[in-house]
């Protein structure tokens, strides 16, 4: 099944979930939709489509908002899920119901961003150590790196 | 009974530090738990503040035994971005450097399960055999290990008549040498005896977990990215 054709039948079955749909490229469908419809939607394509494979789940820090962009595919087309979530309150749903894989990818993203996945499985840190300080997330784009002054034990 | 075991951050048979709590059950491990980011280096922030030039250099670093990858996939972004065409000649090129990287990769791990297995020699050839690919790469880039070939609109360097001959000849070699470890991995009993059903991944779980690659198509499923959604001179080809 072509580009064309998964871009029809979307159209077609999911009319009222998405709020945008289209080719982009040969073998590559970005579709937006809106916070409650994400699951429905990857529902859909997993049972439609049989896109199980999840490559990885991108944050984009948009300043008043997060992107969170789900890359998704089968062995012919690679869809992009996008979603906007509020800086403010960064919440979204745990996809792991479908696509178990998803798990590490959420952990970063909560890691990172700061993002709330709801109803996810493990929330526990991925790859922060443990002694990070709360509240600092370091792929947002105003987190900058300061140096800590050296500070020698016993030292002049 | 079930007890745990603690294995790494740090441990001599780790290649990488990785902390690995797993929950056995006699000799057979029924859990892991792991933790990872002990070398993580923060790439993904030192690439918002550089150039995309330099950015090249940078996701060269991400990996030392797939450095090529990573920067196809990068330049590849940029290109598009750039609504760039890249050389004919230049993404043949590429290709061809990608799958010698997958060649001495494969070689590398082939030699690092076998020596898991505890067969050491098995180990010591491949790993001989992995410096014929290093050499080529060598002979075509200058380096071993980051070859820095890639840049936006194609490659950095050119082959010649003397380095395409002394390629096909290395080639020969390793294709001898291949059939020869195809041959032995499948007929020696007591590697088979050692690997046969450990680690086992079924289909579902393996696309369930996202697995990717030779660990995906182990689990018999038949997907391959070169051929799913083919790259650099594959798309022409």
């Amino acid at each position: 099944m072509n580009n064309e054709a998964i871009l029809e039948k979307i159209n077609a079955g999911l009319k009222d979930k998405v709020l945008e749909a289209a080719a982009a490229a040969p073998r590559r469908i970005n579709l937006k939709v809106d916070r409650q419809h994400l699951l429905g939607v990857l529902a859909y394509l997993k049972e439609q489509f049989n896109m199980a494979h999840l490559a990885t789940i991108s944050g984009v820090d948009l300043g008043e908002s997060f992107e969170v962009i789900y890359h998704l595919s089968n062995d012919a087309v690679t869809v992009n899920v996008r979603m906007l979530t509020p800086r403010q309150e960064p919440r979204i749903p745990s996809v792991c119901s479908l696509i178990p894989g998803a798990i590490l990818y959420e952990r970063e993203l909560q890691d990172m961003f700061g993002m709330v996945v709801e109803n996810i499985p493990d929330p526990r840190r991925l790859l922060l150590c443990d002694d990070w300080p709360e509240g600092q997330y370091p792929l947002r784009k105003d987190w900058k790196f300061e140096r800590p002054a050296e500070i020698i034990p016993g030292g002049k | 009974m079930e007890y745990k075991v603690s294995l790494g951050p740090q441990h001599p048979a780790l290649h990488e530090a990785v902390s690995l709590r797993m929950t056995l059950e006699g000799e057979v491990i029924r859990d892991a738990d792991l933790k990872l980011g002990y070398s993580h280096r923060g790439i993904e922030k030192l690439a918002e503040e550089r150039s995309f030039i330099q950015n090249i250099y940078l996701t060269e670093r991400i990996c030392g035994i797939c450095s090529h990858s990573h920067t196809t996939c990068f330049t590849q972004g940029v290109e598009q971005l750039m609504e760039l065409v890249p050389a004919r000649r230049g993404l043949f090129i590429r290709t061809l450097i990608a799958e010698l990287e997958r060649v001495h990769s494969h070689l590398l791990w082939l030699g690092v399960a076998g020596q898991e297995a505890g067969f050491e020699s098995f180990f010591m050839y491949t790993w001989r055999d992995r410096e014929v690919v290093l050499d080529i790469l060598e002979w075509i880039s200058g380096n071993r290990v980051h070859y820095a070939m890639n840049i936006f609109g194609g490659v950095r360097r050119d082959i010649d008549e003397l380095q395409k001959k002394k390629i096909l000849d290395s080639l020969d070699l390793l294709r001898k040498r291949t059939d020869y470890y195809l041959n032995l991995a499948a007929s020696e009993p007591t590697f088979i005896g050692r690997l046969a059903g450990v680690g086992k991944l079924s289909k579902e779980q393996a696309i369930a977990l996202c697995a990717v690659g030779p660990t995906l198509r182990a689990s018999g499923v038949p997907m391959d990215v070169r051929k799913d959604d083919p790259y650099a001179s594959k798309a022409t080809t």
